[in-house]
């Protein structure tokens, strides 16, 4: 039997099944596992009920990618959203052949552009110059969720539209969006949902409509990705929990 | 564990139905937390992070999420 004992394993078992140890940490459980059939035991059966669970809500969501998939999407969206600023962006230009004339051509522009401005600029009133590209945090450049943050928080009730949710089940789904630094809800995006499209449609007007009060950051506001999970129920029963 | 004797074995579809029955039945924290962490696969701390609640809140969630599964399919 290994030095750690079957109590914490226990303790750790959740941790680590669900990838949250340390190395050191999940080297000695597993160590422990191979050795104590019990705890093998427990640590299969919370394997079985994530594999059940990942099953049912593949045949449920019916046709969507796999969940681990989806979610490196939707990170890999965000760090892509991140990344596009102006050096990506003139980068991606030239990995495309038939823009590197195209490209030339507008660098030349922007030079003799860039000429022109400080020209004009060496003979005029100081000005606050423009960034060439929109500012982290501005609409045009919405900045991911962060620690610091004070996040955006819904500053009414919202009155969503009746919609029939078919069976018992409670309409849920997940939707990613920006939130502008006045608090609207711009490209949102539905990434998944346990319900028809048309259900989620109904709601999306309202939700869009819906106005929050920003996330920000040392005071001021500054518009963000943010993903949602919505649930929506139709259930008179009240909610436990 | 939650094998049991070969005449009362479920079959995996089965399993994933009565499963989920279970996790319908769960209260709402615990149901989103789990389905948070095994079907849309977050961390513990972007689960915390999304909900606006600390780490330890979606642990001791899990925790009782898991054991509500348990018994459920312990029943069956």
């Amino acid at each position: 039997m290994s030095a750690m004992p079957c109590t914490t394993v226990a303790r750790q078992l959740a941790a680590y099944h669900d990838d949250e140890l340390t190395m050191a940490e999940r080297v000695q459980v597993a160590s422990h596992l191979r050795e104590c059939s019990r705890c093998a035991a427990e640590a299969q059966s919370l394997q079985i009920i994530g594999a059940g669970l990942r099953a049912e809500a593949r045949r449920r969501r019916g046709g969507l990618p796999d969940p681990a998939v989806l979610r490196d999407g939707i990170v890999g969206r965000l760090q892509a959203e991140r990344a596009v600023s102006l050096p990506a962006r003139v980068s991606s230009l030239f990995e495309d052949f038939h823009l590197v004339w195209a490209g030339l051509s507008a660098g030349a522009a922007a030079v003799a552009c860039v000429a022109l401005v400080a020209a004009i600029w060496a003979f005029s009133m100081p000005q606050p110059a423009e960034l060439p590209f929109p500012v982290p945090g501005s609409d045009g450049n919405p900045v991911a969720l962060d620690l610091r943050m004070r996040l955006p928080r819904v500053s009414e009730d919202i009155v969503l539209p009746d919609v029939t949710v078919p069976g018992e089940e409670d309409l849920v789904f997940a939707l990613a969006a920006v939130v502008t630094r006045e608090g609207r809800i711009a490209r949102p995006e539905v990434l998944v949902s346990n319900h028809a499209d048309r259900d989620v449609d109904l709601l999306m007007n309202a939700i869009q409509a819906m106005r929050l009060q920003p996330a920000s950051l040392q005071g001021n506001p500054v518009a963000v990705n943010f993903v949602w999970l919505f649930t929506y129920t139709t259930v008179r029963a009240k909610r436990n929990g | 564990m939650l094998s049991a004797a070969p005449d009362r074995v479920l079959s995996q579809k089965e399993l994933a139905r009565r499963l989920w029955e279970a996790l319908e039945a769960l209260p709402f924290e615990q149901r989103t937390v789990i389905v948070l962490r095994e079907v849309d696969g977050f961390s513990y701390e972007e689960i915390a992070f999304s909900l606006g609640v600390a780490v330890s809140t979606v642990r001791s969630r899990l925790t009782r999420a898991r054991e509500a599964l348990r018994a459920r399919l312990r029943d069956a």
